[in-house]
């Protein structure tokens, strides 16, 4: 009973909370929270699909178009990094067979390169994975080695669905490791 | 011989014993009801829903959306606009969607205007579509399925009239009183929120509202049935709708998409994730509600020692006799922790019957109101996990009267004090 009423109230708290954003409209802006980043995890069959987000700034140091030849080479670099699949993820007993990579690195679009970026302007890093896994019964737990990698990287939120179950988390680099299951 | 002379001894101060039995038992209550009311509402959430893929709506709170467009719980902020359903739901990564139209109730339970795809497609605990005990899903524009609570508890067969009325509440002054529906199909439980809705296709509930402005029926004006044919009875808008996927591998993009809708301001939620985070929201507040029970169990196996140490005050004589007959220190120290284990004992089972009977009393009570689904109170591995902590922190908090009895010395009561 109290319990239900504690849900009741949290949910009035939340419909406050979400009403002062209600009236905000298009465009949509996804959250952006430096040191933050975001990973979407969907094992369907034995295809495992990883979608990596993460603002700029957490991977290269700075959140604005290259300007010279050392800034250039750490996009590069991060970019390089983020290609390198088994550098990034170790999965458990199961053998992932990476199968399709794609990085997009911003402020690469020529277009992009010649305006000057706005003050404040947010950047985010997107890179989708597929891998097949056999067998899948075994792929228990993914570790996750992206905080080694880049370590403004404070904290990375989960979502994966696996098996009809959705479910989210929160890793840090003390808890790197997924568990599936 | 240890009971027996313990059962006597705590029978010859029964007043006692038995609030210092009333203490343990309230205190049990507490900590054991908590535990399973937190179990089972959690089970019971997580499998009120299965299978789909995401969840939209009006923009608002994640969690906000969850309850209103699933449990019934709370209301929408805002409905969507059948324009960007339609569009959504003709995405050929979308295999299927459920539209959910809220905002009517019968006798107090939701209405809910949806179309066949949510009995074809809805499914609840572990993937379990839901079935019909009696009839079939509506057809004509005037028919109503019912949920298996809402059968039972109004006493309706399929073929029966039913009012709907305007808004929600057990009691309502303004009736859809010109459109009685016709019951076509009564749902098998399911021990889910849906046992407690009233299911209209969505034409119906355009149907319904079809000679209403701003709340009110129109005086004077009324649309014939041969009139209502003729109309377009397409819906300008629903409160939410789900969506099963073609492929899970698009479940984020998709989702990216519809957040990202520029037309109307939409929320794509996936219904696990989003329970979740509500967990991990309420952990705090759960961990404070356990932390409170314990504290009520600290305090009473605090009063139970208490209660034993003045015991031994007035026991003075009764120790120093059986020590003078030749029991041992250690006699007197098992009698005294029996003592306590037999409040105790007597406490948890009391706690645990009243457990199971309350919770069978108020199970209908939190399903019709609060859509919440309590199990019947059983005994498993984590019950027997706690019982045994209260009986070890009995034996813990029980050593200070059964010490303080084992060092009382032989002749300490048997000399008269002056």
């Amino acid at each position: 009973m109290e319990y239900k009423h504690l849900i009741l109230g949290l949910s009035f708290v939340l419909i406050g909370v979400s009403e002062a954003y209600s009236t905000e409209m298009h465009p949509s802006h996804e959250v952006h929270v430096h040191g933050q980043a975001v990973l979407n995890i969907v094992l369907d069959g034995s295809t495992l699909f990883i979608e990596f987000e993460s603002p700029v700034i957490n991977l290269i140091g700075f959140e604005h178009a290259p300007v010279n030849e050392e800034q250039k080479s750490k996009l590069q670099n991060a970019k390089q990094t983020l290609a390198a699949t088994e550098q990034l993820f170790y999965f458990s007993t199961a053998t992932c067979r990476s199968e399709n990579v794609e990085i997009e690195v911003p402020y690469t679009n020529q277009h992009e390169d010649r305006k000057l970026p706005h003050r404040g302007e947010h950047v985010d890093f997107h890179a989708s994975y597929t891998f097949k896994c056999e067998p899948v019964k075994d792929l228990q737990e993914i570790t996750i080695k992206l905080f080694s990698l880049f370590p403004a990287i404070r904290q990375i939120k989960t979502y994966w669905i696996s098996h009809g179950i959705q479910a989210a988390t929160v890793l840090e680099s003390s808890n790197p490791i997924l568990k599936i299951n | 011989m240890f009971a027996k002379v313990a059962w006597h001894s705590l029978q010859n101060r029964r007043y006692t014993a038995i609030l210092t039995i009333i203490s343990v038992a309230i205190s049990t209550f507490v900590l054991l009801g908590v535990e399973h009311i937190r179990h089972e509402a959690k089970e019971s959430f997580s499998k009120t829903v299965s299978g789909v893929d995401l969840i939209v709506g009006a923009r608002t709170s994640q969690v906000n959306l969850l309850l209103y467009s699933v449990f019934h719980i709370g209301n929408p902020t805002n409905n969507i606009s059948w324009q960007s359903y339609r569009e959504l739901a003709d995405d050929p990564k979308v295999a299927w969607t459920i539209p959910i139209s809220l905002g009517d109730s019968h006798q107090g339970y939701r209405v809910m205007g949806t179309t066949d795809d949510f009995f074809m497609r809805f499914r609840f605990g572990k993937n379990t579509a839901l079935s019909f005990s009696e009839g079939e899903a509506f057809s004509q524009l005037f028919d109503v399925v019912l949920g298996a609570e809402v059968a039972k508890k109004l006493n309706y067969r399929v073929g029966d009239p039913i009012l709907l009325a305007h808004g929600l509440g057990r009691i309502s002054f303004s009736m859809h009183d010109d459109k009685p529906f016709r019951v076509k199909g009564i749902l098998r439980p399911t021990g889910t929120p849906a046992d407690q809705t009233l299911y209209i296709s969505l034409q119906g509930m355009e149907a319904i509202h079809l000679d209403w402005r701003d709340g009110v029926k129109i005086p004077g004006k009324k649309v014939s049935d041969s009139d209502i044919d003729a109309l377009d009875l397409t819906p300008k808008s629903i409160t939410a709708f789900m969506i099963g996927l073609q492929s899970k591998m698009a479940i984020f993009s998709v989702q990216r998409h519809i957040n990202q809708y520029p037309k109307e301001p939409l929320l794509a939620i996936l219904p696990g994730i989003t329970l979740t985070e509500l967990w991990q929201m309420m952990n705090s507040m759960e961990n404070t509600l356990r932390l409170i029970s314990i504290l009520v169990l600290f305090s009473s196996l605090l009063g139970l020692s208490t209660m034993l140490l003045s015991s031994i005050r007035e026991r003075q004589r009764e120790i120093a006799v059986m020590r003078a007959i030749g029991a041992s220190p250690l006699f007197v120290f098992l009698i005294i922790q029996i003592e306590a284990l037999m409040i105790t004992l007597v406490g948890i089972i009391v706690a645990i019957v009243v457990l199971a009977i309350g919770i069978l009393l108020i199970q209908s009570t939190l399903a019709e109101n609060y859509g919440i689904f309590i199990n019947h109170f059983s005994i498993n591995n984590q019950t027997l996990g706690i019982v045994g902590i209260i009986i070890l922190s009995t034996f813990i908090l029980g050593l200070i009267p059964s010490l303080s009895a084992y060092r009382m010395s032989l002749h300490h009561g048997l000399v008269e004090r002056s």
